[in-house]
């Protein structure tokens, strides 16, 4: 069954009141971004990333972090009970440490509740890829499948994607020519993003020469897989004012699943997305939907997924076009998925890291001018239906 | 500091055996839908969800906890999975727990499941991988030979004999033998438990707790929600967790460290001063009965090589002056990782609420703890409750 209906935010939120989390990103530090890092160990990844974001927040991690966050999961990591091996190389040892295995957004979620059930001060997220080291990705990918009805089907998880992408585009109105320039511009984007592997000049869209994996989806429009580590450092906003740090302000943060499009959810839009946004926003006392910010980093881990996450996110389709034609905020000025790679678990705190960049006037020669506020959004991958979104903003 | 009050108001569990028929979703399913119906709450009253399940390897799902949403009833509400290894269990309601103490949700559900028997040949097999791949696996170590290296440890360190530590796996097993949940409840001896198949020495069969499948859920709420539903809430008023460095080799295995911080994590913010006067009793996690006396010790309910001695006396009995694992613990109700975690944070519940049935402690009861402890012996995670 796919079900279509309402692809654009219709009405006012629905989620109850909440307030906006007095929360702020105090440190940020990524490390790797190349599509195989043979001459590093993931601990090393993971260290390399720790290091530089608690030298970027002037902060001892042995005295001045209360909690530790990190998010992995164990088929990725080749361990079972993967959490273990994480405490050493952040500086988490012998201290409140736990794996929120899971979409960075939620990792961001639960630390700001740690925050704000005043358990902590200051909590440190991290989550990597060493995807280099695993052998066969498809069988990881495959294996999360439910394993009595479905997983007998023999479906690979492109499969999927691209029956979700067949349905998303005769829904829509998209074409595919639509995800060619979604592909295009990632990949011009790339080339200003010295953490891009994926950079290209090409101005033809997708080449006709790119690999069908599964009709209509091509290997143009998957991310391919990459390896980093991204730390972020979070405290209070009361610390930050003790210690005259100048945070970027975490003013939403929402995440949820919804039903896979395969057991009955919608494929015109992404629910999960949507009624993330919606609470998020709800936080943020944003009026004007995406309108009222200057920067988007949306998931892309598929061409097509860019755009229906898109659509989730804008009230009517004149919005999601204005975005995409580069009258509203700028979107994806990293490039996302397709430019830096699927980076897994590290790939919500990537477009949260070059969020903090942008708004800290950082970004280069991709730099937003004059950003204040950005919206991120991720997606957890085939098969799930499970994403967050978060709001920052700066000078507020 | 916006900290909120959190009671537990509704707990579930499901049947805790060797091979269930029911797949994770369905047993996360009864959990959680036990629970509510305990809290006298639908699945619409369920703001958030926190999910705990600890090694993928075991059901043979890649993110487990994705494939345990539609279950736990997360579709729609918010919902994480939360992983400490072996201390998932008692993890998940402290998850839960900031979840509501923090303000963003009034309700949260915490389930927590494993199944273990999916992995052939042996559930076992799934710790093979739990070691550092350049400096352990080539070893061909497994899970059970560090944990007999550990109660030797303790036993030299403390001068403490096989029958001593014996005496846990009988009281366990007894205790069980009222739950109606239970997978191994029986009236055995010291004598059984030293005649026991050895596995590797010191540890013997009946020093071990079984694999099994099974699941428990537990609802909570904030203050103003719980008194909506239930004139007898039980307060969590005390969290704490502590996760120390992966190289196990590198310190003295006679006592856990790592649980004298999470205790004092948790005895901090509960403002616990001496638990052994100001806890009535403990559920105390006991994969291995050597366990349940390294972890008093850790948990300050004993004197350092003292739980023997406790264990010994009676005191640790259900009717003794300081009940350990009333439950019957893992080694009497069964062993599904993060469930038997959850489990005892549901027991704590339950006996404050007087709701324990047969497994009712004998004398009043006003303030209980439970812990988990787990990854390669070097997690400890403690929730204290009170009434």
């Amino acid at each position: 069954m796919l079900r279509g209906s309402q692809p654009y935010l219709s009405c006012g939120h629905s989620a109850r009141q909440m307030r906006r989390p007095a929360v702020g990103i105090v440190g940020v530090g990524a490390a790797g971004f190349k599509p195989a890092l043979p001459e590093i160990s993931t601990r090393e990844l993971m260290f390399e990333a720790a290091a530089l974001a608690y030298r970027d927040a002037g902060i001892d991690p042995r005295k001045e972090v209360d909690s530790f966050v990190t998010t992995s999961e164990d088929l990725w990591e080749g361990w079972s009970i993967t959490d273990e091996m994480v405490p050493d190389q952040i500086g988490g040892a012998g201290r409140p440490v736990c794996t929120i295995p899971g979409d960075g957004i939620t990792v961001l979620g639960n630390a700001v509740m740690q925050i704000e059930s005043g358990v902590a001060q200051v909590v440190v997220l991290e989550a990597h890829s060493k995807a280099s080291d695993v052998l066969d990705k498809e069988a990881v990918e495959n294996l999360a499948q439910e394993p009595s009805l479905m997983r007998p089907l023999g479906m690979g998880a492109d499969t999927l994607a691209a029956l979700e992408m067949e349905a998303f585009l005769r829904l829509s109105g998209f074409s595919v020519a639509d995800c060619d320039v979604v592909v295009e511009n990632s990949r011009r984007r790339a080339m200003a993003n010295p953490l891009a592997s994926f950079g290209s000049k090409r101005r033809r869209g997708v080449s006709p020469s790119s690999e069908v994996i599964s009709s209509p989806l091509r290997r143009a429009d998957k991310a391919q897989y990459a390896d980093a580590a991204v730390v972020v450092v979070l405290a209070s906003k009361a610390w930050a004012r003790k210690t005259k740090a100048e945070p970027v302000s975490v003013d939403g943060v929402a995440w949820g699943s919804s039903l896979p499009w395969f057991d009955g959810g919608h494929t015109a839009y992404a629910e999960y997305a949507r009624s993330s946004f919606e609470r998020a926003a709800k936080q943020a006392e944003l009026k004007r939907g995406l309108g009222s910010l200057d920067l988007i980093e949306i998931d892309d881990t598929y061409s097509f997924k860019l755009l229906q996450h898109l659509v989730s996110l804008s009230r009517d389709k004149e919005e999601a076009s204005t975005v995409l034609r580069g009258q509203g905020p700028a979107l994806n000025p990293s490039g996302g998925s397709l430019a830096v790679g699927n980076l897994i678990e590290a790939s919500a705190l990537h477009r949260l890291y070059e969020a903090v960049l942008q708004l800290r006037g950082e970004g280069g020669r991709r730099q937003v001018k004059g950003a204040k506020s950005a919206l991120v959004q991720s997606w957890r991958g085939v098969p799930t239906a499970t994403g967050g979104v978060a709001i920052l903003s700066v000078g507020a | 500091m916006t900290r909120r009050r959190v009671a537990v108001i509704g707990a579930g569990m499901t049947l805790f055996r060797r091979r269930l028929l029911e797949t994770g979703r369905e047993l996360s399913y009864e959990a959680s839908a036990m629970a509510l119906d305990a809290a006298g709450m639908e699945r619409r009253d369920v703001e958030s969800v926190v999910i705990g399940t600890a090694p993928d390897a075991f059901d043979g799902v890649h993110m487990k906890g994705d494939y345990l949403i539609e279950g736990a009833g997360g579709i729609g509400a918010p919902t994480s999975r939360v992983y400490v290894g072996g201390g998932t269990g008692v993890f998940g309601p402290i998850g839960g727990w900031w979840h509501v103490a923090s303000g963003l949700f009034d309700t949260c559900m915490v389930v927590a499941e494993e199944k273990m028997s999916p992995l052939h040949p042996h559930p076992q097999y799934a710790f093979w991988s739990i070691f550092d791949h350049t400096l352990e696996r080539p070893l061909g170590v497994t899970l059970l030979w560090i944990f007999a290296l550990e109660m030797r440890r303790y036993m030299h360190v403390y001068g403490i004999k096989e029958e001593e530590i014996a005496l846990v796996a009988v009281k366990n097993k007894l205790n069980a033998l009222d739950h109606p949940c239970a997978q191994l409840g029986a009236k055995i001896t010291v004598d059984d438990v030293m005649k026991s198949e050895m596995i590797v020495s010191p540890v013997k069969r009946l020093d071990v707790s079984p694999p099994s499948d099974g699941a428990c859920a537990m609802v909570l709420a904030s203050e103003d929600v719980a008194r909506r539903y239930t004139d007898d809430p039980v307060w969590i008023d005390g969290v704490g967790w502590n996760v120390d460095t992966q190289y196990w080799t590198n310190r003295d295995l006679c006592y856990p460290e790592y649980v004298e911080r999470a205790a004092r994590m948790a005895y901090k913010m509960a403002r616990i001063e001496d638990p052994r006067k100001d806890l009535d009793f403990a559920e105390v996690y006991d994969p291995f009965d050597y366990k349940e006396l390294h972890h008093m010790e850790g948990l300050m309910l004993a004197d350092r090589g003292g739980a023997a001695k406790m264990t010994r006396e009676g005191v640790t009995q259900r009717d003794g002056d300081f009940p350990i694992n009333p439950s019957g613990g893992l080694l009497g109700v069964g062993n599904p990782i993060a469930a038997a975690g959850l489990m005892k944070v549901c027991e704590v519940f339950w006996q404050l609420r007087g709701e324990a049935g047969k497994r009712q402690v004998k004398k009043e009861v006003n303030r209980g703890l439970a812990q988990g402890w787990g990854d390669l012996l070097q997690v400890g995670t403690v929730i204290t409750l009170r009434r």
